[in-house]
């Protein structure tokens, strides 16, 4: 069984790849991000809801297109192709999606997985289906997928001291469009409570 | 001893394992090293190239992961070293700064041009070396290419007229043109990248006569430069196009534009479109395409291990650091699928790390293969009951295409007297005995 803590761990060793976040309930998803946020510290994060096809090429265009020349300095060819990102991209992918927006995520397999890499949030009920629907992205996935339900409650102290019972706005935002119900701060407040940490080794 | 409790010897380890790029010559961080493995293809490449000089169309195929972009740019790299000996070599890619996806043949086509001219880069910058007749033709071919594709792509001059500006999606791309050869590489990425991505209706539709000639024009001054030896174009990744319309109008329907090209051109192709209805207008167009097969896949309860296995070990610095037992699990469940091998070596390495183990031990290389069996777990009754006739049978793989995808349930393995032997991949073997028990069950 994984923890959260783990799966932050496999994302800072790689520092690239997709690394996937299994979930069916809420509650599961919601205490695994407070761990993985506070485990990620270090790392900036760019949030993303894909709710629809259309959207969803429209923002991951914006992020992974070639921007226009700001000046006339020309640099080197090559470089002059790339697009840097500097945050590890949270895409949530809304239910029952997979079959319109799997095939905009397998062409940007190679985008994605661009360092610092990304994290793709599925519901288990949908995962077979997003993979028959973006198989050469799946095909990168091996190990790197974690699955919330199954995920121990267990942090260390140093991720302890920087979590917070509160999930960024804009991660909230998204949550309250995907299926289920977040848990309320005072579950999770008591749910921190229940779990001390492991001592640091 | 180094161990895998040491955090600075599992980054090093890890740094010589990338199961997101192709394996290369290991001098890098974050590129598994090359081995050579069984088979003939990059013999049988080589013969093609050789026998039909300018005019080999070869399509490379093969099951995800196998191995096929590793392969053909280490056939690449040993010709390349060769250089003056073997002409012009291209690597294009079309998953660079793309999406491969729904590419149709105008986006592979501006993906080849693109990477046609900047392979040509080392020949510009030394342009002064050549003598004035090449030189002039050049740079009289760079000026013609920048005008019809600043017409094709209805650019528009700035009033000084040092910049042009293109309009992709609704937005607006300026171009400096001080650096002509910069600039048309960069006009060329941009338009290919917008064809891949766009709905058809923003496409700009068939690639017109005059750029074909002008690549062509391109190709034979290289020619020309490499004392007569006409170009090879590797164009990897055309295996991702997934969409069946954009992959029939690459592989099929605008074959006579790829016959016009003046080189040699190796493509990758997406292996289901190889089979079924597909196949027989593809091979009447490109011949039998060469397959990559995945490596040999060990015994269980062997002790033996096809070498490569080991050599990738080797090549990571894994050696004293897994157990026997473990690499030959890690080995077998990989079902011969280089990218599943070394992303397995990955993850048993971290949980080694994480279980505060010295090396990979048995218990670390189960709970990976335990992990990559989950993926299975949502295998449907559908799917279960292909799998179950297919290996019963040994046939019917055109009605199997989605259990060659992700998450792979069937294997093609390399063709024995014959026959092309069709395998369960080993992480769903105990899942379709548990199907066959429940299946005997059900009819008793």
């Amino acid at each position: 069984m994984a923890t959260a803590e783990q799966l932050a761990k496999s994302i800072q060793l790689d520092g690239q790849g997709v690394h996937v976040l299994l979930w069916d309930h809420q509650d599961d998803l919601v205490r695994a991000l407070i761990v993985l946020f506070a485990a990620l510290h270090d790392t900036p994060l760019q949030p993303l809801l894909l709710a629809s096809a259309q959207a969803s090429v429209s923002d991951l265009r914006k992020i992974f297109e070639l921007r226009p020349q700001e000046t006339n300095s020309v640099t080197s060819e090559e470089d002059s192709l790339v697009p840097s990102r500097q945050s590890l991209l949270v895409l949530f992918l809304q239910q029952a999606t997979s079959s319109s927006i799997g095939p905009w995520l397998n062409g940007w397999r190679s985008a994605l997985a661009e360092k610092p890499g990304a994290l793709l949030v599925v519901r288990h009920a949908d995962f077979l289906d997003f993979q028959r629907n973006a198989p050469d992205l799946a095909s990168f996935f091996a190990s790197k997928a974690f699955d919330t339900s199954s995920m121990l409650s267990i942090w260390s102290a140093s991720t302890a001291k920087r979590m917070k019972t509160l999930l960024p706005r804009e991660v909230v935002g998204i949550l309250g469009k995907l299926p289920g119900k977040m848990p309320s701060g005072k579950d999770i407040e008591s749910w921190v409570r229940e779990h001390p940490p492991l001592t640091d080794q | 001893m180094a161990t895998l409790t040491d955090m600075e010897h599992l980054r090093r380890v890890l740094a010589r394992l990338s199961a997101e790029r192709p394996a290369g010559l290991g001098e890098h961080d974050g590129e598994t090293k090359h081995q050579e493995r069984e088979g003939d293809l990059l013999r049988r490449l080589g013969l093609e190239i050789q026998s039909r000089e300018g005019k080999a169309r070869v399509l490379v195929t093969g099951q995800i992961g196998v191995g096929k972009s590793s392969e053909l740019r280490h056939f690449f790299r040993q010709r390349v070293t060769e250089k003056r000996a073997a002409g012009f070599w291209v690597y294009c890619d079309l998953e660079k700064e793309e999406h491969p996806e729904r590419c149709g043949a105008t986006g592979v086509f501006l993906t080849v041009f693109r990477d046609c001219w900047a392979a040509t880069r080392f020949l510009r910058e030394n342009l002064a070396k050549q003598p004035e007749t090449i030189r002039n033709k050049f740079l009289r071919l760079e000026d013609e290419i920048l005008e019809r594709l600043i017409d094709w792509l209805k650019g528009e001059r700035s009033a000084d007229g040092e910049a042009v500006t293109f309009r992709f999606g609704g937005m607006d791309f300026p171009v400096f043109l001080r650096d002509k050869g910069s600039a048309l590489y960069l006009i060329l990425g941009k338009a290919s990248q917008h064809e891949a991505v766009s709905e058809r209706s923003e496409r700009f539709g068939l690639v017109p006569d005059s750029l074909v000639n002008l690549l062509n024009k391109l190709l034979r001054w290289v020619t020309e430069v490499h004392r007569g030896r006409p170009p090879v174009l590797i164009v990897d990744h055309v295996d991702k196009i997934r969409d069946p319309s954009s992959a029939r109008e690459v592989l099929v329907e605008v074959v006579p534009q790829w016959q016009r090209i003046e080189a040699s051109i190796i493509m990758t192709a997406p292996y289901e479109y190889t089979l079924g209805e597909m196949r027989h207008s593809v091979e009447s167009s490109w011949g039998k395409p060469l397959m990559v097969y995945p490596l040999e896949i060990p015994q269980l309860d062997s002790r033996t291990l096809p070498p490569i296995y080991m050599m990738i070990v080797e090549s990571c610095g894994l050696v004293t650091l897994i157990s026997v037992e473990g690499l030959q699990h890690l080995a077998y469940y990989s079902g011969g699928i280089p990218r599943s091998f070394v992303q397995f070596l990955i993850q048993a390495t971290k949980e080694a790390h994480l279980a505060g183990h010295k090396r990979i031990e048995p218990a670390d290389a189960e709970a990976v293969i335990h992990n990559a069996e989950k993926a299975y777990q949502d295998y449907g009754m559908k799917e279960m009951e292909i799998l179950d006739q297919i290996d019963e049978k040994k046939m019917g793989l055109a009605h199997a295409v989605t259990l060659l995808r992700s998450p792979i349930g069937l294997l093609v393995m390399p063709a024995e007297a014959g026959e092309q032997p069709l395998r369960v991949h080993p992480l769903v073997e105990r899942l379709l005995d548990r199907y066959r028990i429940q299946k005997e069950r059900a009819a008793v």
